[in-house]
């Protein structure tokens, strides 16, 4: 198997957990303005579900999963409702202030993350990943489970992707996001869309640490870099679709794993926090400042367009309105 | 009674971080999550200095070479992520901090990786060695009274008006002719300098570092001071400091293991962050309570 080819699977693997997150925390700054860096710890409580429930009490995986999933769902939720709503109602504005819901989700993060150390301590948990044989991909021999993470992870973003575009429910989200007093005016619920955005993107991240926690060891404040890096993906591509950010995810865990394999010695952090920086000051600072730049000119040149034949009313118009005039 | 005297001295160092934080965060608007990347900067420039390069005679070279070295930084992430919208300013700085967390553990020709620096001197100025508990308590007091009057004289005065006027209406302030970008590149470099020295005390104070002490869980603390303190003033801040320094040592009284006062505590912290937001959003010394007995008198 060739060394490219080794570090793009290892890169969907952990892709599929990071973009559970990613897609998450775009689509609830997209329509709550919030970072809700709590996903962070539903990933925690995702896979520690998993890991409580398959251990303790000795129940199948698949149902437990999901299981898991929609208990980091309910408290997403739950964390919306009792506290970045009253936060934000505090300040008594429509446009939320950025700071509140932010420090509330740091604190949200922190107490749930400390919560299950105390619960389960500060070692890694590890679950026997499940054995459906070893597939074979291009004479690469790779776990079939492996496989099947990526392709839930798919399902699931699709899943999401199906549910904003094709529901009602999703279609109110996606209002929601263009204009609270907009979608408030043709009847959307605002406090209800919230609750189903919560729960939808807090079981994605559950099923991210459901599905972590099914493949490598994991420790309670997993959650905190991979909602780092779910924050700057989708940042870089605010307006991104889905699966988009799916494939961001991978091509950040691609650019991780090539740290890891090329550098090592712990650089990939530093690695990737700085390639996903760069992007984020291309996306919002050179290109916007390009765009500027490139109108500007093209307003120059149709004023010269207007002087060199003769100036005539129309040109001078253009020119006029193209300056902004 | 040793044992409080270096409880309090500690308390009064990280006391007056917060009151460095405060200063970007507080006044100027800018929600950096990178605030333990400067103290690490003067930490380790002393450790550094104090045991490769001299001894504790160095630590005034080592304060303002610190000074220099987060001024510069400062600048150059400050005029960077105020090209940005608000929310990535705290997106930018996390990253920072994850950045340089990593090259504390990495670059082991001078921070020695996870392994920490050891042995560092005790501060000296001049024929002052400050080496005792008493010393290092007098040494931190002054730091306190040096960061406090420092933020109150920026609060009082005209460009501290104006780093306000821009973290209360950013548009508004640059209307009235402020140069947002330079007030706010400003208080964030001040913030980072006086970080810097609060490190470099640390550093000597405590005689030993390690990347642990610097990362992003203390820059989130941080962040715990100054909201529960009160953000904007630097009277709550350092309350908010030295309320959450003194808890640990408090909760191991209560003969609760190592592990599991540092996890309690951090409940603790997240806990109290969300109630003083929801219940009290200017935290427990508003800025407001100056600004009402600015008016009385």
């Amino acid at each position: 198997m060739s060394e490219f080819l080794a570090i793009l699977i290892q890169a969907l693997y952990t892709g599929a957990e990071w973009a559970l997150i990613a897609v998450g925390f775009g689509f609830i700054a997209r329509t709550t303005n919030i970072f809700h860096l709590a996903l962070g710890a539903l990933f925690s409580v995702g896979g520690y579900a998993v890991f409580l429930l398959a251990v303790q009490y000795g129940l199948p995986l698949i149902p437990i999963v999901i299981v898991a999933a929609v208990l980091a769902g309910l408290l997403g939720s739950a964390i919306d409702r009792f506290i970045y709503q009253p936060v934000t109602g505090l300040y008594g504005q429509r446009k939320i202030n950025h700071l509140a819901p932010f420090v509330t989700s740091l604190g949200v993060m922190i107490v749930l993350r400390n919560l299950i150390q105390l619960w389960f301590g500060a070692s890694p948990i590890y679950i026997q990943q499940p054995d459906f044989g070893i597939a074979d991909i291009g004479g690469a021999k790779v776990q079939a489970w492996n496989l099947l993470k990526v392709a839930i992870s798919i399902a699931a973003c699709f899943a999401f992707a199906v549910w904003l575009r094709r529901t009602r429910a999703g279609t109110s989200a996606m209002a929601l996001g263009q204009s609270a007093e907009g979608a408030s005016v043709i009847g959307v619920s605002e406090k209800t869309v919230r609750f189903q955005i919560f729960l939808a993107t807090g079981c994605l991240a559950g099923l991210g640490g459901g599905l972590a926690i099914l493949s490598h060891p994991t420790l309670p404040g997993d959650g905190f870099p991979i909602v780092l890096y779910g924050a700057l993906i989708s940042l870089i591509l605010p307006k991104a679709g889905v699966m988009v950010w799916w494939l961001a995810s991978v091509g950040a865990a691609f650019i991780y794993a090539q740290a890891i394999t090329s550098i090592g010695g712990g650089w990939q952090d530093t690695i990737l926090q700085g390639v996903l920086m760069l992007g984020i000051v291309i996306s919002r600072v050179v290109i916007p400042g390009y765009q500027r730049y490139a109108m500007l000119r093209h307003g120059a040149r149709q004023r010269q367009q207007g002087k060199d034949t003769g100036n005539s009313a129309t040109t001078a118009k253009a020119a006029a309105q193209s300056d902004g005039r | 009674m040793a044992y409080w005297i270096t409880v309090i001295t500690f308390a009064l160092i990280f006391g007056s971080l917060a009151v460095s934080y405060n200063i970007s965060v507080g006044y100027v608007g800018m929600l950096s999550i990178a605030h333990a990347a400067f103290f690490s900067v003067g930490a380790y420039v002393y450790g550094y200095f104090g045991t490769v390069v001299g001894d504790g005679n160095w630590f005034i070279v080592a304060v303002l070479l610190a000074m220099a070295i987060a001024a510069a930084i400062s600048i150059v992430v400050g005029v960077v992520i105020t090209l940005l919208p608000e929310q990535f300013v705290i997106m930018g700085t996390f990253a920072l901090q994850v950045i340089f967390t990593t090259l504390l553990i990495n670059l082991t020709s001078i921070t020695n990786g996870v392994q920490g620096i050891a042995g560092i001197p005790a501060p000296q100025i001049g024929p002052l060695v400050f080496d005792t508990r008493e010393a290092s308590l007098i040494m931190a007091a002054a730091l306190a009274v040096f960061t406090l009057g420092l933020a109150w004289i920026l609060l009082k005065s005209n460009i501290g008006l104006r780093s306000r006027a821009v973290r209360d209406d950013a548009l508004a302030a640059q209307s009235m002719g402020i140069s947002v970008r330079t007030v706010q590149v400003g208080f964030f470099a001040i913030g980072a300098m006086l970080a810097a020295i609060a490190g470099t005390i640390y550093a000597g104070v405590i005689g030993y570092i390690d990347p642990s002490t610097f990362t992003i869980e203390t820059s989130v603390q941080l962040l715990s001071m100054v909201v529960i303190g009160g953000i904007g003033n630097p009277l709550g801040a350092m309350l908010g400091g030295i309320v959450i320094s003194v808890l640990p040592p408090l909760l191991i009284e209560f003969n609760i293991g190592e592990s599991s006062a540092a996890a309690i505590q951090q409940v603790l912290f997240g806990v109290a962050m969300i109630a003083v937001i929801m219940l009290r959003p200017r935290g427990l010394l508003p800025e407001r309570l100056i600004a009402r007995k600015r008016q009385a008198s």
